[in-house]
């Protein structure tokens, strides 16, 4: 814990893999707002930031489908197919991780109970 | 998770000269977790730092301000400094010792490090065979890496 003698980093970094390592819609940052709000804030506001820093796949599955559907001509079955692929692939996903976060959940109001 | 921190107050100074366990109380150590933890969660980071910082010196033979730092350090992903926290005698040497390993295991599932994961899970499998909420996470940790 370098930085101060208490161990108190000055610019602790902000670290979100989820849309970091991906190309997001609204470009560097991943706000939908920008100018308006601060980029952290379109994150969440409470536990469900976790999950998007957690499982960066529910994010970019999510992207995709979003990305799909952005682009969709009703008239070509094959980019009909495409949206139904990427929302499946969204789908499990969440179910996927809906396990992994309810025991992180767990996990942590544990620690908190055992102090 | 609740507070009762109208009914804290009162009682500092008796847990403090009457325990050993610590300064703070065991219900405001939960709570100041849980704050920190709540703190770095909802885009306040340097809160969430600076509140186990300050535990960590008003408190630095207990485990939980530690555990609290590695909780930010790997939701921040400097998992190296988590990791540092986590092994810190500190903290193996307490109640919180699963716990923390299932921290680890976190920390290596977030940086994708699938084989150091594993190594701690199996050097450790025997006594998380005791902790319920750190063997799930860990099982859930490595079904999914």
């Amino acid at each position: 814990m370098a930085g101060s003698p208490s161990g108190l980093p000055t610019t602790p970094p902000y670290w979100n893999p989820a849309f970091n390592n991906i190309t997001s819609l609204y470009g560097p940052g991943g706000s939908p707002m920008p100018g308006l709000i601060s980029p952290y804030a379109t994150y969440g506001m409470n536990l469900n930031f976790i999950a998007a820093v957690m499982f960066p796949q529910v994010a970019s599955t999510f992207i995709a489908l979003q990305t799909s559907l952005l682009n969709v001509d009703a008239s070509n079955p094959a980019a009909l197919l495409q949206v139904q692929l990427t929302m499946s692939e969204y789908e499990n996903a969440v179910q996927s991780t809906s396990q992994m976060y309810a025991s992180f959940e767990t996990l942590i109001k544990a620690i908190i109970q055992n102090i | 998770m609740s507070h009762h921190a109208t009914d804290h107050h009162s009682t500092h100074h008796t847990d403090a000269a009457t325990s050993h366990a610590g300064l703070i109380s065991k219900e405001d150590r939960q709570m100041f977790m849980e704050m920190g933890m709540m703190a770095h969660n909802n885009v306040l980071p340097w809160e969430g730092h600076a509140l186990f910082g300050q535990l960590l010196l008003v408190e630095p033979e207990e485990a939980y301000p530690r555990v609290g730092m590695a909780y930010c350090k790997i939701m921040g992903g400097q998992f190296a400094e988590a990791h540092q926290l986590l092994k810190n005698k500190v903290v193996t040497s307490s109640s919180l010792k699963d716990f923390a390993l299932a921290l680890r295991g976190l920390a290596f599932y977030l940086a994708k490090q699938p084989k150091e994961l594993e190594q701690l899970f199996k050097e450790h499998e025997q006594p998380l065979e005791k902790n319920l909420p750190a063997r799930n996470m860990f099982q859930n940790l490595i079904t999914t890496l």
